[in-house]
């Protein structure tokens, strides 16, 4: 509440002489003092986009101090992320027809797509997952280890990678490594989980670790929970908490269950399940929530959308569609639109109420059906170490030219010097 | 109509002016003043200056108007904001985040952040009034 007449944290604001902002007579002051209370400048600057912050941080020593203060930052995120907030973004992950390299694009309709230049994901590796984003920060990572990881925030450009534990997978026991994503707001921390994922009929737990951007330690976690994921990545991460779609098996057989990382507790906990696992089911985070979209539907136009509670479980919310024209339903983002996808690999983000279109791209430098599309709100939100992303270089691509080259010539029994 | 409970108010540059209790209440700030407030014929104080407080109930005047449309709010809404100098809409921010009136709050925000949108730093501190006092060194991203 603006004090009567005091000059509160106005360091180099105003003329910081402290007195009323205005005389007591009705004659307008000719040189107003300008009395803007730090609550104020927050509440007006958090709702600015993070490209903007940055460069006004250069106004004052005050507002650039503002900017990474984590109060700040989580205010500014939750601006960004309201799903009043006018059009989200949509993060996209595809491969390049010709080079088959890896694109990363942003999407804020009505504007086009941009494919984004500084691409943090070293180009040397074949395969990129993409989990996240949380908190506006994406996971990038290769399958099927969970290695390579990299921690990226597109709006801020600045990227880190992670060094991996000591421990590693064992040879026979795991399978691959399933990488999750949450966000811890009571300690301000980012957790990056990697499962060793062991086979269906296995009684053993997972091995489970996990990496604080705090601590910037990797940490054993106690997992006594058996059950097993076929997934690189969660499902979905909703508020920050990550949920897998597992396999269980029980006296009953094999069941579909569903599960949740605990950010607090630290462990998995079980969710109740709808039954038999069914194919074209998507566990989507729709408005703050853990759904789940069924789109088996005899006609292959209507989705059902199911929502879960914590006390009752899991309920039918509503039915989508007639969706019609689509070769295939991807999901939907947060404020509900549902995003489709035609055979010519265009997408559309439809309204759920009306099933009308309300936007369409397509990603005419990739190839069509190799792209990951992910709900995207901007945050301030660094971690330590992270570094600007240098543009992807030709150097890069010139070294792996010349590797690439080097191995040819390896397997066809060819000497060959390798200079990087 | 007629039997509208009436608000007498007074702001501090001891200005009193006298509100319709249904419109007052649009700020927090003054309905929980008055539910605490023992109802009698003291004028209620509240930090705001008369000239801002004016703007105000000229919005709200506006904004319960019965059967008026969306299209008008919003010519009104447009109007309203295009006559207030930088310093007036800031008086405004200000106090109107002090009454606790959430719509108009935002709406205020709003227009503060079309003011600064696109602009440079240097236009940014002329329009809040701000030393520079970054040092080029010190200049983030």
């Amino acid at each position: 509440m603006p004090p009567k007449g005091k000059g509160k944290k106005g360091k180099g604001k105003g003329k910081g002489n402290g007195d009323s902002k205005k005389t007591k007579s009705t004659v307008p002051n000719p040189t107003p003092h300008l009395y803007f209370p730090k609550e104020i400048i927050c509440k007006i600057l958090s709702r600015l986009p993070v490209k903007t912050l940055l460069r006004f941080s250069c106004v004052c020593k005050q507002w650039r101090n503002l900017i990474s203060k984590p109060n700040f930052i989580a205010d500014h995120f939750r601006h960004s992320s309201s799903l009043q907030h006018s059009g989200s973004s949509l993060l996209i992950g595809s491969r390049h027809h010709k080079s088959n390299n890896h694109i990363l694009s942003l999407y804020k309709p009505p504007e086009p797509v941009v494919d984004l230049e500084n691409n943090p994901y070293p180009c040397f590796f074949p395969n990129m997952y993409i989990v996240g984003p949380c908190n506006g920060i994406a996971c990038l990572f290769n399958p099927p280890w969970g290695d390579v990881i990299t921690l990226w925030n597109p709006a801020m450009r600045q990227s880190r990678m992670v060094e991996l534990s000591e421990r590693e997978p064992i040879q026979g026991v795991h399978g691959w490594v399933s990488v999750g994503l949450a966000f811890d707001s009571k300690e301000n921390e980012m957790l990056i989980l990697r499962i060793f994922c062991v086979g269906l009929t296995s009684p053993v737990p997972n091995h489970v670790e996990m990496f604080s951007t705090k601590s910037l330690k990797w940490k054993e976690l106690k997992n006594d929970m058996v059950f097993s994921i076929v997934e690189y990545t969660c499902n979905v991460i909703v508020k920050g908490v990550p949920y897998w779609l597992v396999c269980m098996i029980d006296k009953f057989g094999a069941r579909a269950v569903c599960v949740r990382f605990d950010v607090g507790k630290k462990v998995f906990e079980k969710l109740p399940w709808l039954g038999r696992c069914k194919q074209h089911q998507h566990l989507v985070d729709l408005e703050d929530s853990l759904c789940m979209l069924d789109c088996s539907h005899k006609d292959n136009c209507h989705i059902d959308v199911w929502v879960m509670n914590d006390e009752d479980g899991w309920s039918k919310k509503c039915t989508v569609g007639p969706l019609l024209g689509f070769d295939r339903i991807e999901g939907c983002l947060r404020n509900g639109d549902i995003v489709a996808r035609n055979e010519n690999g265009v997408i559309f983000l439809c309204d759920p109420i009306t099933s009308s279109v309300k936007a369409k791209f397509s990603l005419d430098n990739s190839k069509n059906d190799s792209n990951v599309i992910v709900d995207y709100s901007e945050s301030l939100f660094l971690i330590r170490g992270m570094l600007p992303v240098k543009k992807q270089n030709a150097q890069d691509n010139l070294a792996r030219k010349k590797l690439t080259r080097a191995c040819l010539k390896f397997i066809i029994g060819q000497p060959s010097t390798i200079s990087l | 109509m007629s039997s509208e409970k009436l608000l007498t108010l007074k702001t501090r540059d001891g200005e009193e002016f006298v509100l319709e209790e249904a419109m007052a209440f649009r700020s927090l700030t003054i309905k929980n003043a008055t539910s605490n407030y023992t109802i009698n014929n003291t004028p209620l104080p509240i930090n705001v200056e008369i000239n801002t407080m004016i703007k105000v109930i000229e919005y709200w005047k506006k904004h319960s108007e019965r059967g008026i449309s969306e299209d008008e709010l919003m010519n009104f809404d447009k109007k309203f904001f295009k006559l207030l100098h930088n310093s007036e809409l800031f008086d405004l921010v200000v106090a109107v985040d002090y009454l606790a009136d959430k719509g108009l709050s935002n709406a205020a925000c709003e227009q503060v952040l079309d003011k600064i949108t696109g602009k440079t730093p240097q236009e940014i501190r002329d329009i809040f009034n701000i030393n520079n006092d970054c040092t080029p060194t010190s200049l983030g991203g």
